[in-house]
């Protein structure tokens, strides 16, 4: 996906003057701080501003209705407790996204790499004996979720580095895929003869995940947290990350140098895949117990944003899934005081991240793709 | 025949490009029916003046006239519309589309259905391309069409906005040897019979002597010289183009370092018959290499001569492991078959390109710095990135190496051009490589970063590096190299010394006219005999 | 069991008419899309322009009891989404990937509250009056072919006609021709003094437009009434179908019809619980797409330019 540039124009676009902001940033760190800060405020304001509209145009308040959103979150224990299970697989595909977002992977194939870890564990879960030690049985579901992952990571990744064939459509495609697999094994494999809707008997207790001290959250919330400062190590501080991070900013040089560019860019495929996979086998295994038709409510999808409102850093994307599951939540309290269709949060965050997106490109310049 | 009165004429033209000063007041005056060359190295501004004229660069300074009118061209159609057309050298030609709507596309449709003005085009392109003797089928989609169809296709559009002044950015450059003839031939009869002017942007010598009843030569963004019909020769030419170099600084090269005793030291980098053809399917292979073969030996500053475009960039991308010979080997150290990552890692490597190869212009300098340790061996490369000593190396090199500013977490795209080789050259020869592979190292950079550069590919070899240098300034290569070896249509037309070879040789060489061979090892010689 | 010949002939008279219900919606986006991408603009969003279209146009008609301004509504609705995607990919020039993965969730909700907003106390799910059908003179006495396509509304007829002017505006006017050569080959246009930001703009907001349409055309002409998740992905599918049809709008249809068959075969397999999984059948339109993509030789190939802005 590149065009050569036309030769006429390129001295001119290659000896442009040195940028004002260049001056700007040499201004030290309390401009980096405001700016920062800057980064954030404005589109969390211009967020709340659109949400608020909407919800004027409703005939709400828009005050009540943030009021509401906070009860049901912070409000309650089972509404906190909520939004992070919301937020557990939210964080580990956003995780995994921010890696390959860094390396110009436009992976969005979350969705179906977490259905197909969920197909994975399953059918463990059905055919391993109920005498199966329990911590060796959930450690090779977990193992085995995200190796399915990894597994519907491996075709789009392939087919982009050997036929040139684009991710975005790549994964999209293949996240319906996912989900209509895992439908048909519901059905045919595994249904619960006695529920009206399309689910799986639900699993032994045996293979609950562990839960945290007389909450209904479970220990995949640890792992997530866990995973982040090892993002963090790899993507920010490690060798391979910075590979990651030159092979998106110029894949060229980077070949140019010896990096083995095509090797690097599967390996991320499998590492975000491995994430939405585990993403997918926590899930099922902590939180939902039982394969069903909806299984996800999107989590492939908001972990776009998420990873995205974190920039793409791990640290950041705690706050960010934290956010968006909140606002999920939160929005289903709304719903029922108000009537009105959760949905107005994805509008709410979509806003939040188109400005994040439009400050960075106008602030930060020059990072065009191609 | 021809001072018959002035087409255009450019007074005083001055472009710049941030601190660069791409036109630095040139006057160019076109007279009416003649071929005007224009003549320069790669960066000497000629392009630029040619975008001027045909409006997509408006000049920070000077006049220009069309048929006597001062005139403002604020855009191509401006340009058009006072009959003056460019051909540029990467064509600007919707390869979807069919020949007449590419035409078509340029026309001001003035509320004529589209479907009419295409058969109005599809008819006057017929009647053109029989006048002219172009072959083209209007209706075919240029896709399909070969580099020489496409060119006659941008001829065809300028014809067919009867343009009187045609514009030619380095026409030859795509064309096999009888295309080339062919279009010398139309264009000499477009000029003497039609009172057509054309400008011939290139660099080939012998090519604007062919045909050039005028010649200007632009050296460094001023204009140098311009030659009619007395005093056009090729030694003028050449010595226009290469410029007479103050003494002072042609001795301090020669001088500050003796050059290392040639053939002396052990074969490093060895090309044994490379072949690379356009169809192997490497999107980086646009010319073909044939049987090239060659030695570049520890200590020697080995030159590759050649007019752009002859296969420097097929050679180039050879011996830094990025393009795989469709035949033949590339030895590093004796080990044949060097293709791939281990020579990739092992060569340092100066591209010609810049901000696609060279640099990544978003990461700090540091980070280009360092980039060679993100291609670590081990495929995990867990180890952490900011250890003290490569942050140390770093700072030492952007002192050792003056770039500016000496910032190590300023973003290279905010670093001048010169600056930014530096960057690389810093990378690649901190470490006195064993192999360099360094192109063009030199080019659009100012005198005393390309001295510096020059300098540095000296101290390189004089510590034992076999380097590669493949540079279209002649000069540099007769005050760098050991050897140099010409290249012509992807053919090693011979191989020279340095200190005896002379410039009439070597241009000779260029134009492809050499039969001598120069006294090393040529083209000629078969693969097995050389070694 | 027998199944007498009329009987035989209703039931395939049926399935063709959901058939190519399902294929004049996608068709219709899918052109849309096509109309986006030639110009070298990529847009994912086109799930939630359909919806804000669907409901747009159902609210409109609702309240005028006119399909026709509904129609438009929900035309003009896609393409107030369209401007947005334009700010977005061509003023500020963001990666396109991801704002127009964005549209999603903003048309999606969007159009939820324009709907509750509108009916918020309705007791029953509102209804529309369907578009009274026309029947074409002779021809709609044809069997099986003659209700399906000879005998529907105006919106109907009009869809058609308008993915032929769609292909006939692509390939055969001023404009398309300059659409397709920004998604082509942006500085080629450049070079001959034409604007290609302001083309891509054009074809944008007439992609999106249609997207919108397509939607409304769908609650309007086809279900009668609104729900939240009406659209089913029928705007993912159009995506695909870009690809499988090959960017041209006749192809683009002729493959939609082709997925509307599949769409329906897996209904029937799926009421009659036959041995085949209508899963299978439901990933195929997807499977399809990502191997033209990877088998794609040289002909069928994504405009050059897609999805990379134009800088000079």
């Amino acid at each position: 996906m590149e065009t050569t540039r036309a030769n006429l124009l390129s001295e001119a676009t290659e000896l442009r003057p040195v940028r004002v902001h260049a001056v700007w940033r040499s201004t030290g760190g309390v401009r980096q701080a405001v700016r920062l800060a800057g980064m954030i405020v404005v589109p969390l304001g211009t967020g709340l501003l659109v949400g608020s509209l909407l919800m004027w145009a409703l005939g709400i308040s828009p005050l009540a209705a943030f009021r509401t959103m906070l009860e049901t979150v912070v409000g309650s224990r089972s509404g906190f407790t909520d939004m992070l299970l919301y937020a557990t697989p939210l964080l580990l595909i956003a995780l995994g996204y921010g890696l390959a977002y860094r390396a110009r992977v436009w992976t969005v194939g979350g969705e179906g790499q977490f259905h197909a870890a969920a197909i994975a564990v399953a059918a463990l879960v059905f055919t391993l004996p109920p005498t199966t030690p329990r911590l060796p049985g959930l450690l090779l579901m977990l193992a085995a979720g995200s190796a399915a992952g990894m597994l519907w990571a491996l075709l789009p990744g392939w087919l982009r580095v050997s036929r040139q064939v684009n991710e975005v459509v790549s994964t999209l495609m293949l996240n319906f895929v996912g989900i209509l697999a895992m439908h048909w094994v519901i059905r045919t494999v595994f249904r619960d003869p006695f529920a009206g809707i399309l689910q799986t008997p639900p699993f032994p207790r045996v293979f609950d995940l562990p839960r945290l001290a007389g909450t209904r959250l479970h220990i995949g919330l640890i792992m997530a947290l866990a995973l982040v400062p090892v993002l963090l190590y790899v993507m920010h501080y490690s060798t391979y990350g910075f590979r990651i991070k030159a092979i998106g900013t110029n894949p060229w040089a980077s070949r140019a140098v010896g990096i083995r560019v095509d090797r690097t860019i599967i390996m991320v495929f499998l590492i975000s895949g491995m994430l939405a996979g585990l993403a997918g086998a926590v899930h099922v295994l902590g939180a939902a117990h039982r394969l069903i038709g909806d299984l996800s409510p999107g989590f492939g999808y908001t972990a776009i944003m998420v990873a995205l409102l974190a920039r793409c850093h791990p640290l950041g994307a705690v706050p960010s899934a934290l956010l968006l599951a909140g606002l999920a939540v939160g929005s289903e309290g709304i719903q029922v005081e108000f009537g009105i269709p959760t949905d107005f949060v994805q509008v709410f965050a979509a806003v939040l991240v188109l400005c994040i997106l439009a400050g960075d490109t106008l602030i930060w310049k020059g990072r065009s793709p191609s | 025949m021809i001072n018959m009165g002035a087409s255009v004429v450019m007074r005083g033209i001055v472009k710049r490009f941030g601190h660069v000063v791409a036109n630095d007041h040139v006057d160019f005056d076109l007279a009416l029916g003649e071929i005007h060359g224009l003549l320069g190295e790669n960066g000497s501004g000629k392009t630029t003046l040619m975008s001027i004229l045909y409006g997509l660069y408006q000049p920070d300074a000077g006049e220009i006239r069309v048929h006597g009118a001062p005139v403002a061209l604020r855009g191509p159609r401006d340009a058009l519309e006072r009959g003056i057309a460019m051909i540029p050298q990467q064509f600007r030609l919707v390869p979807t589309l069919t020949v007449a709507e590419n035409i078509a596309l340029g026309l001001d449709p003035r509320g004529r259905p589209h479907r009419h003005l295409l058969r109005d085009v599809e008819r006057r392109l017929m009647a053109l391309s029989e006048q002219y003797g172009l072959q083209i089928a209007p209706t075919a989609a240029v896709g399909r069409l070969s580099m020489g169809e496409r060119q006659r296709v941008e001829i065809l559009r300028a014809l067919y906005h009867d343009s009187r002044v045609l514009l030619m950015d380095e026409p030859t450059s795509v064309l096999t040897p009888r295309e080339v003839d062919r279009l010398l031939q139309m264009l000499a009869a477009m000029t003497k019979n039609e009172r057509r002017s054309v400008v011939l942007v290139t660099h080939k010598i012998l090519e604007v002597l062919g045909v050039a009843d005028r010649v200007t030569v632009l050296r460094q963004g001023r204009r140098v010289a311009t030659l009619g019909p007395g005093d056009l020769s090729a030694d003028a030419l050449v010595a226009a183009m290469m410029g007479q170099r103050e003494p002072p600084a042609q001795a301090s090269w020669s001088a500050a370092s003796p050059r290392s005793a040639r053939n002396q030291g052990r074969p490093i980098l060895e090309f044994r018959a490379v072949c690379v053809s356009p169809a192997g399917g490497s999107d980086l292979a646009s010319r073909p290499l044939h049987d090239v073969t060659f030695t570049v030996r520890s200590g020697e500053i080995f030159g590759i001569a050649g007019v752009e475009g002859n296969g420097q960039r097929e050679l180039e991308f050879a011996a830094a492991g990025l393009l795989t010979p469709t035949a033949g080997t590339i030895a590093l150290d004796g080990n044949g078959d060097s293709q791939g990552h281990s020579g990739r890692a092992a060569v340092a490597y100066i591209p010609s390109d810049r901000p696609r190869w060279g640099v990544a212009l978003d990461l700090t300098v540091a980070e280009n710095l360092l980039l060679r340790h993100a291609a670590g061996g081990d495929p995990w490369a867990l180890a952490p990135t900011r250890r003290p000593q490569p942050l140390a190396d770093a700072d030492n090199a952007i002192a050792t190496f003056g770039i500016h500013p000496p910032r190590r977490r300023a973003l290279v795209r905010h670093l001048s051009g010169g600056n930014g080789q530096k960057v690389v050259v810093a990378r690649e020869l901190y470490r006195l490589p064993a192999v360099v592979v360094a192109a063009q190292p030199t080019a659009g950079l100012d005198v005393a970063t390309s001295t510096f550069v020059r300098g540095q590919l000296r101290r390189v070899a004089s510590a034992g590096a076999a380097v590669l240098l493949i540079s279209s300034d002649l000069d540099e290569l007769q005050g760098l190299c050991d050897r140099i070896g010409v290249i012509y249509q992807g053919r090693l037309m011979g191989i020279w010394d340095a200190q005896t070879v002379t410039r009439a040789a070597l241009g000779a060489a260029m134009a492809g006219l050499a039969s001598a061979g120069g006294d090393g090892n040529h083209a000629g010689e078969s693969p097995i005999r050389g070694h | 069991m027998m199944i007498d010949v009329s009987g035989l002939e209703q039931l395939l008279t049926g399935a063709l008419f959901f058939a190519s219900n399902f294929a004049l919606v996608v068709g219709l986006t899918a052109v849309g899309a096509a109309i986006n991408e030639q110009s070298g603009v990529l847009n994912l969003g086109h799930e939630g322009v359909m919806l804000l279209g669907a409901a747009t146009g159902f609210v409109v008609t609702f309240w005028t009891e006119s399909g026709w301004l509904g129609l438009l509504a929900g035309a003009i609705a896609g393409a107030g989404l369209g401007a947005l995607k334009v700010a977005w990919s061509i003023v500020i020039k963001t990666e396109q990937v991801i704002n127009g993965l964005l549209l999603v969730p903003i048309g999606i909700g969007l159009a939820n509250m324009l709907y509750k907003h509108q009916f918020l106390h309705a007791s029953s799910p509102p209804r529309i009056a369907p578009m009274p059908t026309i029947p074409v003179p002779f021809l709609h006495e044809m069997p099986i072919i003659g209700p399906v396509v000879f005998n529907r509304s105006a919106a109907f007829y009009g869809a058609i006609l308008l993915i032929a002017l769609a292909a006939h505006f692509l390939g055969h006017t001023r404009t398309g021709m300059i659409i397709r050569a920004a998604g082509e080959s942006p500085e080629a246009l450049d070079f001959n003094g034409i604007a290609v930001d302001r083309y891509r703009v054009v074809a944008l907001l007439i992609g999106t437009a249609f997207t919108g349409l397509a939607g409304a055309l769908l609650t309007i002409d086809q279900v009668h009434i609104y729900s939240a998740r009406m659209t089913a992905g029928r705007g993912w599918i159009a995506i695909a179908i870009v690809i499988v049809g090959g960017w041209r709008p006749w192809t683009c249809l002729l493959a939609a019809l082709l997925f509307g068959f599949i769409d329906m075969l897996q209904f029937q397999v799926q009421v009659q619980s036959a041995a085949v999984p209508y899963e299978i059948l439901l990933s195929l339109p997807y499977l399809a797409t990502i191997a033209v993509l990877a088998l794609r030789q040289g002909t069928v190939r994504p405009p050059a330019a897609l999805g990379i802005p134009y800088v000079r």
